[in-house]
């Protein structure tokens, strides 16, 4: 899947997000969000871009989403 | 409100019930009957069984007291009162049948006849003409008047419109053609002409019907006693022997109608006054627009072929699935489970979706399934179920009738959602005030005796902006339903929602610039809504097909809670679906991430239910959206397709997008009536069949789970449940199902908001609104009564991000997209109509400032260019549009509406911002690149159909 577009959206998603003023749980919000709608495909290819290129493009709720996912099984 | 349906109530009352919990108790001719207070002295002896001559009078309509037959004698009162206009009062005794009576009857009977052809026998009405019933009834033997007087049987027949005519001859001037068209329609089209002799029917606004202000309802047809106003299909064919209850395949109103037939032929469908959502009403689709079904490009054989520039090859049904069997089964075993997949369909059956939608999950083993409301509705159910805990609206459509203010945001229900929009412009006519949040001025904002209020013009992509000006507005002026809040929602989501909708940048001040509305405006919109009365919103796609669809929902669903506007009749949050099955497709588990019934696949209790049933074992993941299907083909890891009744390459964004990504694909298997734009991608055709053709159910917007019923055999040979059982069969999936009442049993037995959902009942009732199970029996017209179906209400933050899709001074206008009354979605069934009368092509609607200041004017062709892509439409200069906004349909293929559109999407659930493109627009003189390249492709597809090889018995060739 084109990474560019995986990228618009998950920064779609962290933009919604971004609204919450827990960080917490706006990290969370996103996180949560991917592995309800993702398919693990899509998810490991956006964690595998962000560990190569350290997330330049990312919106910052979305690198902390990814990271701390546990995804990379 | 739940009423039970009686099929043996089709018989014609004289005029309208009357909701009372007064009774009356009268005698009619010796027999004594109690009837709700303000019923008419005709309706209560028609419910005696007893028979007063009428011609003007009807149920569907208010009485009119203008045909003098239906006089009877009352004891105590003078002279001879009409029964219709004539209330009950208690202890009232009538006479219905005295010489006098019958007298005066027959005088009446004779001045009609003298004006009236006595071509009785080869009339078109002949049969079930109410004026020649009522002459037996009366017993006419004479006309002492003579036929030579002055009569209007030289007045010639108008045939302009395609679908009935009008001949003055037979007119009797009864007017309920007339009422028909202002009561049961709203359209006030219709009037009498001339006063006395000289008085006629005529429509308003052109030279005949057609030119008319008519919009073809038929309802007059309906409501004529004689053959003036008749469908051409019955002067054709003759009169009907035979009816058969079933529902309507365009609209989520999803009106019940009687398809009347003759033989397997349909002669014509009257819409059902039974039907629970229209009442006996119905538009000019569903009414009229049938004639697809038996259209000559109906495709009734299946097809394979190699390679998409192959001809067709003609082959059985078993060769067919077979083949596409062995492909996606070459292609999982090539490039692994995950490659193909299946896109259910809106426009079919509940069972035919969920039956595509288990093959997928069970049969191809992953939860690569799609369906069409991804491109509609898709963040409605999202944005439903976070805030009220279900993906779907909340009220029947009369609920309606108890509002006192109705706001419709991004939906044009006069066009899109006919029948529902008669009914609201009823309320309207009643005293209930309008406010419409939408970019054009839609035919509701300035309707016949049915004004918007409030007419909000936002500019598109501002809808969230909007939703928190009027949130700030509530909170801010103290028009909150705080009891309601404190009693139904979370405590601390809802303060968390205040307090942000509280902040400056949300008020109106702040954002009405954005939006382009004056903030007095929304002020007053949202005082409006909050203080008004029961309020109850009606949205569209107006409000979902955005980058911001899902938390516009959420901000709707936020303002019903936060003034209480929900839980009872007359309130409410109110999604308008699209097409006929949209709730149903969603309800039957086609999203990647739900199984039926909302249930999110990774919920292993749930899927391990499943799995016992089907005797699999499922993906505990999401599958992938169609979006994602599309960039998977482009990047060469998703390679086969199952597509039932969608036509993806007319009907989604970024049309070069979509056909590059289908052409990337190694077998398409398109099931459809017609070679639609994506089956000249495909490489194997299942012929689809019409609703007429097959037994099911379909949802409509209002939850209501309606039988289809087979009025004819299929013409490909197979329902399309029938079609997925031999492909589940062939792939090794055993499916034995033998009617799709079976299939419903299934449904019910895994779904709880289902479970007491069976044909049997449905038959019973009439239809049924899910959720319908031990705790609700009869279903549930209204939901979140008591509470929430997840418990407590929970307001959801809605940060306005404005869309990425901007004007700057290379694209300096926006466009948005739109339905038309008379034509449907990609316009597959309403093209190959006689709808083209009034839409024969898209056209691009464009402000005369913008019109003017680009040199062009009304009919000019005008190429619209976007970052997608480019196509050439002709212009219609209408002040319809605000500066700086564009607006056209998407019926016409060639019309490449899509080819522009791009594949911005909604945050949440990925469906298309179709509401907002950025483009320019200026005169041009040739098609443009795209269509060329597209009418080069479709002959050749056509072509490639035409020369299409017969199987004569002999094995397919296309082998890999």
């Amino acid at each position: 899947m084109s990474t560019e577009n995986l990228i618009k959206m998950v920064n779609q998603i962290a933009q919604y997000f971004a609204t919450e003023p827990d960080q917490k749980q706006a990290v969370l919000g996103v996180r949560n969000h991917l592995q309800m709608y993702w398919t693990p495909g899509m998810r490991k290819e956006l964690l595998a871009w962000q560990t190569e290129h350290h997330g330049a493009d990312l919106h910052p709720l979305a690198q902390e989403a990814v990271s701390g996912a546990g995804w990379e099984a | 409100m739940i009423t039970l349906f009686d099929p043996k109530t089709d018989i014609d009352l004289g005029t309208p019930a009357r909701d009372s919990d007064v009774q009356v108790t009268l005698n009619i001719d010796g027999r004594s009957i109690s009837v709700p207070e303000g019923t008419s002295v005709m309706r209560a002896a028609a419910m005696l069984g007893t028979t007063i001559p009428k011609l003007c009078a009807t149920d569907s309509l208010e009485a009119f007291g203008s045909c003098r037959m239906c006089l009877v004698e009352i004891d105590g009162m003078r002279g001879y009162p009409a029964s219709c206009t004539t209330p009950v009062t208690e202890g009232m005794t009538v006479h219905t049948q005295t010489p006098k009576l019958a007298t005066l009857r027959r005088n009446v009977m004779e001045l009609y006849i003298s004006d009236h052809p006595l071509d009785c026998l080869t009339c078109s009405a002949n049969g079930n003409c109410e004026l020649q019933t009522v002459a037996g009834q009366v017993g006419l033997r004479e006309v002492r008047y003579g036929y030579e007087g002055e009569n209007h049987l030289e007045d010639v027949k108008d045939t302009s419109n395609p679908y009935f005519d009008y001949d003055p001859s037979k007119c009797i001037v009864c007017n309920r053609c007339v009422r028909a068209c202002e009561e049961t329609q709203g359209t006030f089209a219709l009037t009498i002409t001339g006063r006395g002799f000289e008085s006629r029917v005529a429509a308003a606004g052109g030279e005949n019907f057609l030119d008319s202000e008519c919009v073809s309802c038929g309802a007059c047809v309906q409501a004529c006693p004689t053959a003036t106003l008749m469908e051409k299909s019955v002067v054709e064919m003759g009169q009907p022997e035979r009816s058969v209850i079933t529902t309507c395949a365009y609209c989520g109103v999803g009106c019940s109608f009687r398809a009347e037939m003759k033989g397997d032929q349909l002669v014509r469908m009257v819409p059902d006054k039974n039907g629970q959502a229209n009442h006996g009403h119905s538009c000019v689709k569903g009414r009229f627009a049938w004639g697809y079904a038996t259209h000559p490009d109906r495709i009734t054989k299946p097809m394979i072929r190699q390679h998409i520039n192959d001809p067709w090859q003609e082959v059985s049904w078993d060769e067919a699935v077979t083949y596409a069997a062995s492909e996606f089964r070459r292609l999982q075993q090539k490039y692994g489970r995950d490659s193909i997949g299946g896109i259910t369909s809106s426009r079919c059956t509940n069972e035919e979706t969920y039956l595509v939608q288990k093959l997928v999950r069970a049969a191809f083993g992953n939860n690569n399934v799609d369906t069409c409301a991804r491109v509609c509705h898709s963040p409605t159910g999202y944005g439903l179920k976070q805030t009220l805990g279900e993906s779907a609206g909340t009220q029947s459509f009369d609920s309606v009738m108890q509002a006192d203010v109705i706001l419709v945001m991004g939906a044009n229900p006069s066009d899109a959602h006919p029948v529902f929009a008669s009914q609201l412009k009823r309320r309207l006519r009643e005293g209930a005030r309008l406010i419409v949040i939408d970019p054009r001025r839609i035919d509701l904002v300035d309707s016949v005796h049915a004004r918007a209020e409030l007419h909000l013009a936002l500019r598109p992509g501002t809808n969230v902006a909007m939703l928190n000006a009027l949130a700030h507005t509530i909170v801010t002026e103290g028009l909150l339903n705080q009891p309601f809040i404190d009693a139904r929602c979370e405590g601390n989501d809802f303060a968390r929602w205040s307090e942000f909708v509280s902040r400056a940048e949300n008020s109106p001040e702040a954002l009405g610039p954005v939006c382009g509305v004056e903030p007095a405006d929304i002020r007053a919109a949202a005082r409006l809504y909050a203080t008004g009365g029961n309020a109850a919103i009606y949205y569209g796609l107006g409000v979902t097909e955005h980058s911001q669809g899902s938390t516009a929902v959420m901000g709707i669903a936020n303002l019903a809670m936060a003034t209480g506007n929900i839980g009872r009749e007359g309130v409410g949050v109110n999604p308008l679906r699209g097409q006929n099955n949209v709730q149903g497709s969603c309800d039957m588990g086609s999203f990647p991430h739900e199984l039926p019934g909302y249930r999110h696949i990774s919920n292993e209790v749930v899927r391990t239910q499943f799995e016992q049933a089907w005797n699999v074992t499922l993906q505990p993941d999401p599958g992938l959206r169609i979006p994602n299907m599309f960039e998977s083909a482009l990047a060469g890891s998703f390679k086969g397709l199952y597509c039932q009744g969608e036509d993806i390459a007319q009907s989604d964004p970024n049309t070069q997008h979509v056909t590059a990504a289908l052409s990337a694909m190694e077998c398409v298997v398109v099931q459809d009536i017609f070679l639609n734009e994506t089956a000249k991608f495909a490489h194997v055709f299942l012929p689809g069949a019409s609703f007429l053709e097959k037994d099911g159910t379909f949802t409509n917007a209002e939850r209501r789970i309606s039988r289809v019923r087979k009025v004819m055999d299929p013409l490909g040979g197979k329902a399309d449940w029938e079609g997925t059982v031999a492909l589940a069969n062939a792939l090794g999936y055993p499916m034995n199902y033998n009617h799709p009442s079976e299939i419903m049993d299934e449904i019910a037995s895994l779904t709880p908001t289902f479970t007491n959902v069976s044909y049997a009942e449905l038959d019973r009732h009439g239809s049924l609104q899910w959720p319908c199970n031990a705790a609700a029996p009869d279903g549930t017209p209204t939901m979140h009564i008591d509470e929430f179906v997840r418990g407590k209400g929970r307001f959801m933050l809605t940060g306005y991000v404005p869309t990425e899709e901007k004007v700057n001074n290379r694209y300096p206008l926006l466009l948005t997209t739109g339905r038309i009354l008379s034509q449907y979605n990609v316009g597959a069934q309403t093209r190959r109509t006689e709808n083209v009368a009034w839409h024969d092509e898209d056209r691009l609607e464009i402000h005369p400032t913008d019109a003017e200041s680009r040199g062009i004017n009304e009919g000019d062709w005008v190429g619209i260019g976007s970052r997608a892509g480019q196509t050439v439409l002709r212009a219609r200069v209408t002040e319809r549009v605000a500066p700086g906004v564009v607006y056209t349909t998407f019926h016409f293929p060639e019309s490449g509406a899509n080819v522009i559109t791009t594949d911005n999407s909604d945050w949440a659930t990925n469906c298309p911002e179709y509401k907002v493109t950025a483009v320019e627009v200026s005169r041009v003189y040739h098609p443009s690149e795209w269509q060329k390249r597209y009418q080069a492709f479709s002959d050749e597809q056509d072509r490639l159909l035409k020369d299409r090889r017969q199987a004569r018995g002999a094995k397919a060739e296309v082998r890999r």
